[in-house]
């Protein structure tokens, strides 16, 4: 990994299109302000191991049949 | 074509149903290719299956978002979507994944990554919104 020293202020290039500014500098955090095109798609970390995990999740190991889950839904819209 | 499946043995599928995702899923990244199983416009049953063309043993239930949650509403920057190629809004598919844990009724559904699919040429992928209005994990009885 590339470490690089930054002070408040101060930006990082990467590639041709995208900046990374530290703006300020908290206890225990950091502010960072990103400038990137619109098709670069910016997410915090811990939120695509939260949607991987729930994905990996989804793969039910047991055979769920379609009427035990409309049944469910049934209940849903008699609560609505 | 035939494809294997852990859950209903071999399906026959017609190749024209199958649905690129050339970025996979999230934790399924090597995954590129599905078939949606179920019948779409079924109202009384809006489960449908996202199963690996490739993975016997991968396989999604499926549900649109508007059935949890009536008023829901996503709003995606044009061009994260390029690679859908996107002419028409309106063939435009939004599901969102299912936990099911072993009580049916604590299952829950992924309203804050849904999947894209444009129905005009089959191709998907799956997206995470940059707000906090939705959760990853929604519960689908209690919303």
């Amino acid at each position: 990994m590339l470490v690089l020293t930054r002070k408040a202020g101060e930006s990082i290039v990467i590639g041709d299109n995208i900046e990374l500014t530290i703006l300020n500098l908290g206890k225990g955090k950091v502010q960072i302000g990103i400038e990137a095109p619109q098709s670069v798609n910016i997410v915090r970390k811990e939120v695509i191991k939260e949607v991987e995990n729930a994905n990996r999740e989804s793969i039910a190991d047991k055979k769920y049949n379609f009427e035990d889950l409309s049944e469910i839904m049934k209940k849903k819209k008699g609560k609505a | 074509m035939i494809i294997k499946s852990k859950h209903f043995g071999n399906i026959e599928i017609e190749k024209k149903e199958i649905i690129k995702f050339p970025n996979g899923l999230y934790g399924f990244e090597d995954l590129k290719e599905f078939v949606l199983l179920g019948d779409i416009n079924d109202i009384d049953n809006p489960f449908k299956w996202l199963h690996s063309i490739n993975d016997p043993e991968v396989c999604f239930v499926v549900i649109d978002p508007v059935h949890i949650d009536s008023d829901y509403c996503i709003n995606i920057e044009e061009k994260k979507l390029n690679m859908l190629k996107i002419n028409d809004v309106k063939k435009v598919l939004i599901l969102s994944i299912v936990v099911i844990p072993d009580s049916l009724e604590q299952m829950t559904a992924n309203l804050k990554s849904p999947i894209i699919i444009n129905t005009e040429n089959n191709y998907g992928m799956q997206i995470i919104l940059d707000n906090d209005k939705y959760l990853v994990k929604q519960s689908i009885l209690n919303k």
